[in-house]
């Protein structure tokens, strides 16, 4: 026999640990936009003619859901192009591809690939690739690409619009059961202008839009 | 050659090792030791010797026949563990049909489980576990359990006693200490009280299990010999089995979803939702910069200090900090802020400190920011400019930043009263917030859960600092409360047993409306007056000092109050029962953020005793606490339970969001609504409001100045 059990409990209720003085000298405001805007100046959009006037080659970046930076061409090591960031985070591209990051939580630290070109002929067969990582360590990942073309669209770039072509490439490892399509939207030339690219399990996707093609 | 091919074979094999000993953090799926069907960490019905890690809460609901459990375990250290926990058992009725319907038994318990040792190389991680203690005690089992990690394997083995000893495959090793260990009596009617004696005590067990790690799939195998025998009502076909068997699957780091098959005839599913509160995993906007001033920006400050004033007002207002008063002098600037945002002190000081350093002329070394809490300034901070500076460039670490700056009690003449600048208050200030909210009845013989969802508007008048006017008001959206039918039988003076009435008359209600002053007539101590209606179920007139020594880990209040039971329906009248109570309380805190109070007093019903309360607070600003409560009833008049006992927990809601909060989320339950050790729900106690502001916390949250 069970005695009558009389339970209260309050749940969920949201207080404050302080006493509310958010109305507090109220009443300042308009009048003072004038002192604010003698003494501000710092706005965080990326402004297109500050991208027009460096004379270096640029683009943007996005990683995940983070803030767009500025990146800029720092060097070009034979078909390696180093880009840079203002918070010293670096990007190495080959092909269009990220061969490497540093300055991230987590960083591609290298990567084995079979040889790759966008003008050969990509589109029947499996390429395989070994990554590597750091913080935390992991080396020779082995990974599968697989390619697909996916039509041609007007893509909307930093100073134009171009006629792109959109290729996906479905990346694979059986080993930790990671599976990800990376995008690249690439003209007649082949340079690649705009991707979006998973580049280690740890690192949410990396987007990039060119703004100043590498000459 | 073969040195070269031996060579190559070690460096891949160290390569191999290598690559092997990290991929655990590569994989999808992050596989943890999970929850038994009981809520702590454990196998399925055995527990192991793995622990949740610190600052979490986990919610547990493992559904099978006869027994469901509904579970809340959290963790206050990475080597204790604590759940409480209701069980459904399907196969009894709760009582007599007249009194409880069809509705099924229901019984309460609370588990304790610690880590004694670590695992090491060679030794197993050990732990000592007491199940359903403090309860009815029919699952009432004590465990010395250990479990060793063999790569993805985890092997527990273990010795049980009462419920998990049921098996009795083993001699109580114990009876070679004294022979009364050999046996164990039935637990008191009364429930809720620690049977001590009966600890470690009559048939033992040896029970086990293996448990394998899937990451790349998301799954934990498990497998135990269960030595209990919990289908003691005997409505239960026998056990056919003594091994079960499971799968964990973690669905994400919060969710775990079990399906497990046990004594060869029962399934059993259970779902698992964790969360971790030890940190604030997500980012807040940074502080805001603002550029210095350049000479003639500084001149016309010089020669106009309103201008300094009224920029500062104003780019701290866009952080939320309010200037309370400021004083731009010679080589100094003071300056009193009150926030609203910050959950932290010490962040909107230092974001006072970095907009006083931008906007200030370049003769200003120093900057002396006088924290607020409501009206009350809590805490000075005296920080160098130059200082500051390098510290917010990187130049100079937080913690020598600390020790260049003081923190320091302010006096009881407020700067906000004193200064030069004092922004134009218009009184009377109105406020109101609204927010839904929600009672409940759970565990009752008329349905394990009634409850009401209501919404909740606060007014707030403030005539002139320190005097406010608050009223909370409720009004019912949806309730089944109507089923109540349980009138208290309590043999003394009914201050919190009539809940039901309260519940089920005061649907909609006046929660408070009460007068309430604050000051602070002397350094380091304050006080607090209040008038009205106190709380939904008393009204009355009293008050409260407290002496919080700023450099001390320590304070003593007192509070007293002459209060009158208030009507079931909440509104303005009043029952006959009055009484007077008040408390002495003496406030600790010892290290690793583990706060004690003390409370001696006098209680609504009259009875007299003491209350003690333990938490422990993480940095994030998480509190896990205990309380238990015992005066001058007896057992038999206090009821079941036999001294009052619960426990709670807050979670500031910017652990939730990207920005900055005050808010709270709150839950604190009492096993049962009994009459014995209740105490008036005082508001805006002085202790909630300058208890944490003391020159400890400030230096526990110092890092945040920087953030």
């Amino acid at each position: 026999m069970k005695y009558l059990l009389n339970t209260l409990a309050i749940i969920l209720f949201a207080s404050c640990s302080a006493i509310d003085t958010s109305r507090i000298a109220p009443g300042y405001g308009a009048a003072f936009n004038s002192i604010k805007l003698a003494i501000f100046g710092d706005n965080n959009e990326i402004d297109k003619n500050l991208i027009a006037n460096i004379p270096y080659a640029s683009m943007l970046v996005k990683i995940g859901k983070g803030p767009t930076a500025l990146m800029i061409l720092e060097g070009v090591n034979g078909d390696e192009y180093t880009w840079v960031s203002a918070d010293g985070v670096y990007l190495v591209l080959k092909e269009g591809k990220i061969v490497k990051t540093e300055g991230l939580p987590n960083n591609l630290f290298s990567r084995f690939d079979s040889p790759f070109k966008w003008s050969q002929n990509l589109y029947e067969q499996t390429y395989t690739s070994y990554l590597s990582f750091r913080n935390p360590r992991l080396d020779n990942l082995k990974v599968t690409s697989i390619y697909e073309e996916n039509g041609k669209f007007d893509v909307e770039l930093v100073f134009s619009n171009k006629n792109l072509q959109l290729v996906e490439e479905q990346i694979e490892s059986e080993t930790i059961a990671w599976s990800q399509t990376n995008e690249y939207w690439i003209d007649n030339n082949n340079f690649v202008w705009k991707s979006t690219q998973y580049v280690s399990p740890k690192l949410p996707p990396i987007h990039y839009r060119v703004a100043k093609k590498p000459l | 050659m073969l040195k070269n091919k031996l060579l190559l074979t070690g460096v891949c094999l160290l390569a191999s090792y290598a690559s092997k000993a990290s991929i655990d953090d590569y994989y999808p799926y992050k596989v943890l030791p999970s929850a038994s069907n009981y809520g702590n960490t454990g196998i399925l019905e055995m527990p192991n010797a793995r622990m949740m890690q610190e600052g979490q809460l986990r919610w547990n609901f493992s559904a099978s026949y006869p027994n469901e459990f509904t579970t809340l375990t959290a963790s206050p250290f990475n080597w204790l563990e604590a759940t409480y926990r209701y069980t459904e058992i399907k196969n009894e009725k709760y009582g007599p049909s007249g009194y409880s319907g069809n509705q099924t038994l229901k019984d309460k318990g609370f588990d304790i489980k610690a880590l004694i040792k670590k695992e090491t190389y060679y030794f197993p991680a050990i732990a000592l576990g007491l199940r359903d203690i403090a309860g009815s005690g029919d699952f009432s089992s004590e465990y010395l359990v250990g479990t060793k990690k063999y790569g993805k394997l985890d092997l527990t083995l273990g010795l049980g006693w009462g419920v998990l000893g049921t098996d009795n495959n083993i001699g109580n090793p114990l009876k070679s200490i004294r022979e009364g260990f050999g046996t164990r009596n039935d637990t008191s009617d009364l429930g809720g009280s620690f049977t001590v004696k009966n600890w470690f005590s009559g048939k033992t067990a040896l029970f086990g299990g293996i448990e394998y790690d899937i990451p790349k799939r998301g799954l934990r195998l498990k497998m135990e010999y269960d030595t209990s025998n919990p289908d003691f009502y005997e409505k239960v076909s026998k056990v056919h089995s003594r091994f079960n068997v499971g799968v964990d699957y973690s669905w994400s780091e919060n969710l775990n979803i079990t399906t497990a098959f046990e004594r060869g005839s029962q399934f059993r599913v259970s779902f698992k939702l964790t969360g971790n509160f030890l940190n604030d995993s997500i980012p807040k906007p940074k502080p805001k910069k603002v550029a210095k001033l350049n000479k003639q920006q500084q001149e016309n400050v010089k020669n106009n200090k309103g201008i300094f004033y009224t920029s500062l007002n104003l780019n701290l207002r866009q952080e939320g900090i309010l200037i309370q008063g400021a004083e731009l002098r010679d080589d100094e600037v003071d300056v009193a802020i009150a926030t609203g945002r910050f959950f932290s002190a010490t962040r909107p000081v230092g974001r006072t400190a970095r907009m006083t350093a931008a906007l200030a002329p370049d003769e200003v070394k120093k900057i002396n920011i006088y924290h607020m809490n409501g009206d009350l300034e809590v805490a000075k901070f005296s920080i160098g400019r130059d200082y500051f500076e390098r510290a917010d460039n990187n130049k100079l670490s937080s913690a020598e930043l600390l020790e260049l700056s003081t923190i320091e009690s302010p006096n009881e003449d407020a700067l906000y009263s004193r200064a030069e600048f004092q922004p134009t208050v218009t009184f009377p200030e109105f406020n109101w917030s609204m927010s839904p909210g929600l009672n409940h009845q759970i565990g009752g013989p008329e349905g394990f859960y009634l409850g009401q969802l209501f919404w909740k508007t606060d007014f707030t008048f403030k005539f002139r600092r320190n005097l406010l006017l608050y009223s909370s008001l409720g009004f019912n959206i949806y309730d089944t409360f109507d089923d109540f039918a349980n009138p208290s039988q309590s043999s003394i003076p009914k201050v919190r047993s009539d809940i039901q009435e309260y519940l089920s008359e005061g649907k909609n209600n006046i929660q408070r409306i009460q007068l309430e002053y604050f000051s602070q007539p002397f350094k380091d101590v304050f006080t607090r007056f209040d008038l009205g209606y106190l709380e939904p179920m008393f009204g009355g007139v009293g008050g409260e000092v407290l002496w919080r020594p700023f450099e001390k880990n320590y304070s003593l209040g007192f509070s007293l109050h002459k209060v009158k039971q208030r009507d079931y329906d909440q509104l303005f009248s009043f029952r006959d029962y009055q009484t007077t109570t008040g408390h002495l309380g003496i406030y600790y805190d010892f290290p690793y953020q583990i706060r004690s109070q003390l409370l001696i007093g006098k209680y609504l019903a009259g009875d007299k005793g003491a209350t003690i309360d333990l938490s422990r607070r993480f940095q994030s600003g998480f509190s896990l606490g205990i309380f238990a409560s015992k005066t001058n009833l007896s057992a038999e008049e206090f009821g079941e339970g036999s001294f009052d006992k619960g426990f709670y927990f807050s979670i500031p809601t910017q652990l939730f969001y990207a920005d900055f909060s005050t808010g709270i989320i709150s839950f604190g339950l009492h096993p049962l609504t009994k009459d014995g050790a209740a105490k008036l729900q005082q508001h805006n106690t002085l202790i909630s409001i300058v208890g944490d502001q003391n020159r400890d916390s400030m230096i526990r949250d110092w890092d945040n100045l920087l953030k």
